[in-house]
């Protein structure tokens, strides 16, 4: 709000104007009732007040005009006036996570989070920069010209934000609460709808090759029956299956499905009928087959976003091999007969003779063994997964993470064969990618598979080759197109197929490599929006001081002059 | 009121040992103690005056004739009892405080008692348009006390007429006491002590200070509204112990006025404090300032 000249960012405590003219009344009729004391020596009184000071009192109204500026005074300066024309600026962050599609009232809340930062900076819309985690839904709505994006989860983009040093404030507009992923420092409004949204879900799903049958698992968040259409597509996205379902309020409901058999899996999705569905992204859901190959690369078998990946800052970049085969095996979703005798993973499958189970219910993970190889660089401390792969493994192996009901990421050594036991879901799945499956699955093949050079002295990890038509940007090169098969060898943007993507993925933060989440204010150097701040805090000191000076003056009159 | 709740009974054979002294020549009526300007056959030899047929020859100085072969006739100064004039000052601060009013009130009495019991002739006076009372019998002291029952709503009053009223009323007054706190400005005193000396009158002022007189800003922790007792005028002021201090000072300053107004008159000045004991103060201070014999 606006007032002479002023910005008021707290214009509730400008309220205080009312109050603080019965303030000043109320405090000067306390004054006026002084204590009464009767003498018999007033003359000697007064002569003993001369010796002090001889100034006039000033009449009442005065003094009650002193008092009310004093308040008034009081008032603004909390209310933390900046003057019109201040080039102090502020951030925003917009959350642009998956979450903040939910829809409600026939909008999502990223939606409502705009609208009500476009009317939060309609004022001075120049001393706003709006920043989000991702350029996807933002790009979807006409950015406005002051707008940078960055791939990062909030505290990374708050990070970034913070280091360019020329913000006042930061306010984060998440549906999130602060202990998830906002430090405590910022600012921030959580966008939340004000009723309970009605969602429904796929809640698993699994596909088995024997008899080609896909499972599908749905849970109902809806007050009222919904009817959903399940629908199944191969990897070429052509329709292999339907089936009509009924489910229940707050029920679960699963059905399987006859599909001919998969090779490279199928995308599950849930279409339900006369239902606004406030998380539709939860709708997908990939099966893939039970996979017993050879492991001819580091991610190429599973097939993971290449793109992604940014070699960790100390590989040696120009050494690095394009690929590296190794000679064991990974099991995913898959169920053997017997231990091979090869070095094998086990993802989220189960191993012959080792007790397994899905855990469907959220919990946390909790490390025992941190310095372990296959946790390395990996923190558990955010991981937070709705169903894990428990093992109880035999009395010689390790258990490198645990949830509530057992281990999840664990390790086994039999004779000279190893084994590792993976129950954390590696695969990008809901939109939401981490690198936290990279780096999880780059440990584990490196374990497994005996690749025992260090980290330091490691080649490299798989490069990425540009295809055709991709261009690159990055910070130290202007843009410009890539040759196919050319090596990228520096992180940046790659723009292919109108998408941007980073090769920034593999962020310390992204990945949790930070051990805190803490972050120092950067030391500033002088910058053009410094001069503004400067000039707000000397508003503020002027005020003050005038406010003080007039306190002074007031107690001065009080108890010396009248 | 009785005396005696005035006055202890156990103080009385003290003052019985007391009487006032002078240093002039009094101006008494009736027998008493003390010599007068009169010519009479007392104790304190006057002149010799030559022998007229008539008198009676045993004051004939037989000695002298020895001498001179003539008849002279020793005259002394005739002894008379003194007229002491007790007047109260009776303005609003004198009541401010209800213990500076009773210790007035004891005094006067104790004073009035001395007086009655060594033979004198006692007035007293409130100056506030009360009737004087001459006392002469210990009994009479209840009149005293009664004098102090009136209204202390009439405050202010003509003080200087009040006194001369008050004067002209006592037949041929000796000496005269003055109780008063004297917080006023020592020139309001000035034309009050002439007219009291003017005729050979031996004054005495006793100044009593109460404890709002000390320390009139006694509870005040910082600042409070002043007004005074007997012209209502106000001021707001904030006192420290420095504050404080200074206003002793000034006390001490106008009280030293006060004084030298009194002795300038050839008058006897006390300054007393209520909280003293009347006892120590007949036998000590009002004895070896000369009040007392």
């Amino acid at each position: 709000m606006s007032f002479f000249g002023l910005i008021i960012s707290q214009p509730l405590l400008l309220a205080a104007f009312i109050p603080a003219s019965g303030i000043a009344l109320l405090a000067y009729r306390k004054r006026k009732n002084t204590k009464q004391v009767v003498v018999n020596s007033l003359f000697l009184l007064q002569q003993f007040k001369s010796q002090l000071t001889r100034r006039k009192a000033p009449k009442p109204p005065l003094r009650y005009l002193w008092e009310f500026i004093l308040f008034v005074l009081l008032a603004i300066i909390l209310s933390d006036p900046k003057l019109e024309g201040s080039t102090a600026k502020t951030a925003i962050l917009l959350d642009d996570s998956m979450s903040m599609a939910a829809i409600h009232a026939g909008s999502t809340l990223f939606q409502n989070a705009r609208k009500e930062i476009l009317s939060e900076i309609s004022l001075q819309p120049e001393n706003f920069d709006l920043y989000t985690t991702s350029s996807g839904l933002l790009s979807e709505h006409n950015p406005p010209a002051n707008f940078s994006y960055s791939q990062d989860d909030i505290p990374g983009a708050l990070e970034k934000i913070f280091r360019t040093g020329i913000y006042e404030d930061v306010i984060v507009y998440t549906d999130k609460t602060p202990t998830d992923q906002i430090p405590k420092q910022f600012s921030y409004v959580q966008i939340r709808p004000s009723v309970d949204l009605e969602n429904l879900s796929i809640a698993a799903a699994s596909y088995s090759s024997e008899d080609s049958l896909i499972s599908v698992k749905m849970k109902s968040f809806a007050k009222r029956e919904v009817v959903a259409n399940v629908l199944i597509h191969n990897w070429a996205l052509e329709p292999i299956a339907s089936q009509e379902v009924t489910i229940s309020p707050f029920a679960e409901k699963e059905v399987s499905l006859a599909v001919p058999s998969l090779k490279e899996g199928a995308k599950i999705s849930l279409d339900p009928k006369d239902f606004v569905d406030a998380l539709p992204n939860d709708n997908y859901f990939f099966v893939a087959p039970t996979s017993i190959e050879k492991v001819i690369g580091v991610h190429s078998t599973l097939d993971f976003e290449k793109l992604a990946l940014k070699p960790f800052p100390r590989l040696k970049f120009e050494a690095a091999q394009k690929q590296k085969t190794y000679d064991g095996l990974i099991f995913h979703y898959a169920a053997v007969s017997q231990l091979p005798d090869k070095p094998s993973i086990f993802l989220n499958s189960n191993p012959p003779n080792i007790p397994s189970s899905l855990t469907e219910k959220p919990s946390l993970a909790y490390l025992l063994e941190p310095g372990h190889e296959i946790a390395r660089y990996l923190n558990f401390r955010l991981l937070t997964e709705s169903k894990y792969y428990s093992y109880n493994l035999p009395a010689n192996s390790i258990s490198i993470a645990k949830s509530d009901n057992g281990t999840i990421l664990g390790a086994l050594i039999d004779k000279t064969t190893r084994y590792s036991f993976c129950g954390i879901e590696v695969l990008p799945y809901s939109g939401k990618e981490s690198a936290f499956s990279s780096v999880l699955l780059l440990n584990l093949l490196k374990w497994t598979f005996l690749d025992d050079s260090p980290i330091e002295a490691l080649s490299g990890i798989e490069v990425i080759a540009a295809k055709k038509g991709w261009s690159f940007l990055s910070e130290s090169s202007s843009p410009r197109v890539l040759e196919e098969g050319e090596l990228i060898k520096e992180p940046g943007l790659i723009k292919a197929d109108n998408t941007l993507r980073s090769l920034n993925f593999f962020d310390e933060e992204e990945s949790n490599l930070l051990k805190t989440q803490t972050f120092k204010a950067p030391s500033r150097d002088t910058s053009p929006s410094e001069s503004g701040k400067t000039f707000q805090k000397d508003l503020l000191a002027g005020l003050l001081m005038g406010f003080s000076a007039i306190l002074v003056l007031d107690l001065i009159l009080f108890y010396f002059v009248l | 009121m009785s005396t005696s709740q005035l006055l202890p009974l156990d103080l009385l054979p003290i003052l019985k040992k007391r009487k006032f002294r002078t240093t002039k020549i009094a101006r008494g009526e009736g027998e008493g103690t003390h010599p007068t300007k009169q010519r009479g056959f007392g104790i304190e030899f006057s002149e010799y005056r030559a022998y007229e047929p008539g008198d009676n020859p045993k004051h004939i100085d037989w000695n002298h004739f020895a001498k001179s072969d003539k008849l002279y006739i020793k005259l002394f100064h005739e002894e008379k009892a003194l007229s002491i004039l007790i007047l109260v000052d009776s303005s609003s601060s004198m009541f401010t405080e209800e213990h500076k009013w009773n210790y007035v009130k004891r005094l006067t009495l104790a004073l009035g008692a001395i007086g009655i019991t060594s033979g004198e002739r006692v007035s007293v006076s409130i100056l506030q348009g009360k009737p004087l009372v001459n006392l002469s019998k210990l009994g009479q002291l209840v009149q005293i006390a009664d004098l102090f029952t009136f209204s202390k709503s009439v405050s202010n009053h003509d003080f200087l007429e009040a006194l001369i009223t008050a004067q002209n009323k006592t037949k041929t007054p000796s000496q005269a006491i003055f109780l008063s706190d004297f917080l006023q400005t020592p020139e309001t005193f000035s034309p009050i002590l002439d007219a009291l000396t003017q005729k050979n009158l031996a004054l005495t002022g006793i100044q009593v200070l109460g404890l709002n007189d000390l320390d009139p800003l006694a509870g005040s922790k910082t600042s409070c509204e002043v007004v005074d007792s007997e012209t209502g005028q106000k001021l707001v002021i904030s006192l420290g112990s420095e504050q404080k201090k200074q206003y002793e000072t000034l006390l001490e300053e106008h009280t030293s006025k006060i004084k030298d107004l009194f002795y300038k008159r050839n008058a006897k000045f006390f300054s007393v404090k209520a909280s003293q004991e009347i006892e120590d103060l007949i036998n000590n201070d009002f004895r070896f300032g000369g009040l007392l014999a």
